[in-house]
């Protein structure tokens, strides 16, 4: 699995065919207190930024193979979940190249060899200027708020990003998911999982917070979540058509009630038409809603979830998810000890008497 | 090329030992790491520089003369830095008439090497 690194300031990747300065560089920053991580190529440098969990990347102009300058522009040509500052560094005598470079995308530019106090100050600037990217904080702060009118589902959002994660890790292992999936994938699918029910806000109390059964013209009105979520996430796409992580929120919001058969709500999409990010939230949002306690019904064991998710392989669920699901059994079950609240013995009679669920799980 | 032949002793001046001191933040230890790591790369991208030499390929020569450049200029050792971009900027053209600068740019760096050498032996 994709581990990713959550600290508040991500090491700086440095990048130089030069031993001589790339190995000056890392030491003086290193005992500047700032991390840093090391390529020797252009094209290591793009291996490990899709990898891992960079924001500055501090790059030699001149190198073999992918130059800095080739290095940005394919970083910019293909953008990331999180914007990458990028810094080229350059000798003196090259100062008339400086337009190549910003046009090529960076966002400043370092003359070698390089002056400590400098490259501190740039530093700094340019760590200023990612953390302004608070996007991940603000996006979980909105889900928190959605959420905050649903409370029983307690740590619901947490653990849907956490089985979604597990999912998109998996199935990136797999040949057929390789050129879709990649660590950005992940990344982007751990954050924006938890706008999946942001439609909620729009949905009335007397329907929201029923603690019984709803009626099919409640569940009717219930269903309209997807597509408010969805309408939501587009609008703010409008205002940032680049934003790559809200198509992704959208695509999720109103996907992840589609079932694998066309079944589902609120398009019956089927298949591969639905967004692949859906189809991975869809069983995660599932096996939450069947493994805690709701309005409607108590906690099933994971052995009578894992169960009915079987159940809904290939017409529920995509089969691969399901897959990808029994694989990381073991994982999903420590998650949810991590995360969950009291687990109750479920009652299988209320369950089975809610409309919702019997339309499809979960109600939200 | 043969480093061990120079006549000349190695002058303290070609490295300008204040700037390189500043750039790592006036810490002895970080300074002899960054000589010491240059010795080595210095070494291989020598050789490297003499084989494309040997071999007039002239774009090959000058990517490398490029990388020397800045890790010379890495170190503060500027006056053979200089002599070094001459190098590539020839190189960067025609690679064919390269005997005097090559030369003058192989006993420089046979001096720098020593000079580095002495520094070396004296931090242990």
């Amino acid at each position: 699995m994709i581990h990713e690194r959550r600290t508040p300031n991500a090491p700086i990747l440095l990048v130089d065919d030069d031993q001589a300065c790339l190995g000056l560089l890392s030491d003086v920053l290193e005992a500047m207190g700032i991390e840093t991580e090391t390529a020797r190529d252009g094209e290591e440098a793009l291996r490990m930024i899709y990898r891992g969990d960079y924001r500055i990347v501090l790059s030699d102009w001149q190198m073999p193979g992918m130059s800095g300058v080739d290095l940005c522009r394919r970083l910019r040509h293909r953008p990331l979940s999180e914007y990458i500052y990028f810094i080229l560094l350059t000798s003196l005598d090259r100062r008339d190249n400086l337009v190549t470079g910003l046009r090529a995308g960076a966002d400043d530019i370092i003359t070698k060899p390089f002056d400590p106090e400098e490259l501190h100050i740039r530093l700094r600037a340019a760590q200023r200027i990612v953390s302004l990217e608070s996007r991940n904080v603000i996006i979980f702060a909105l889900a928190k708020l959605a959420e905050s009118r649903d409370p029983e589902t307690g740590a619901h959002l947490e653990r849907i990003r956490e089985y979604s994660r597990l999912l998109a890790s998996r199935l990136a292992d797999l040949p057929k998911y390789t050129e879709i999936i990649d660590p950005d994938f992940v990344r982007t699918i751990y954050s924006t999982s938890p706008l999946h029910d942001i439609g909620k806000v729009g949905i009335p109390d007397h329907v929201l917070l029923k603690p019984g059964a709803l009626t099919p013209d409640e569940f009717e009105i219930m269903k309209q979540h997807a597509i408010i979520g969805s309408n939501t996430l587009d609008a703010a796409l409008r205002e940032q058509p680049d934003a790559e992580y809200l198509r992704f929120a959208r695509d999720i919001a109103s996907s992840h009630h589609e079932k694998f058969d066309g079944s589902g709500y609120p398009f019956g999409l089927a298949g591969d038409e639905i967004p692949l990010c859906g189809r991975i939230v869809a069983l995660a949002d599932v096996y939450d809603a069947l493994t805690t306690v709701r309005v409607y019904k108590d906690a099933f064991s994971h052995e009578k979830a894992r169960g009915i998710i079987l159940e809904g392989r290939g017409n529920h669920f995509d089969p691969d998810v399901v897959d990808a699901f029994l694989y990381h059994e073991k994982d999903f079950i420590e998650i949810r000890r991590r995360l969950n609240e009291t687990i109750k013995p479920a009652d299988f009679t209320t369950l089975l008497t809610n409309p919702a669920i019997q339309a499809g799980l979960p109600t939200g | 090329m043969n480093l061990q032949s120079s006549p000349k002793a190695p002058p303290s001046h070609m490295l300008d030992w204040e700037a390189l001191r500043h750039r790592c933040l006036g810490r002895d230890d970080l300074l002899n790491k960054a000589l010491a790591r240059f010795q080595v790369s210095f070494e291989r991208d020598l050789k490297e520089l003499e084989v494309a030499a040997d071999a007039r390929n002239c774009p090959e020569l000058a990517r490398i003369a490029h990388r020397i450049k800045g890790a010379l200029l890495t170190i503060s050792a500027n006056g053979l830095a200089s002599s070094v971009a001459e190098l590539e900027q020839i190189s960067a053209g025609d690679c064919a008439n390269l005997a005097d600068q090559l030369n003058e740019v192989r006993e420089d760096c046979d001096r720098l090497s020593q000079l580095i050498d002495q520094h070396l032996v004296g931090a242990d």
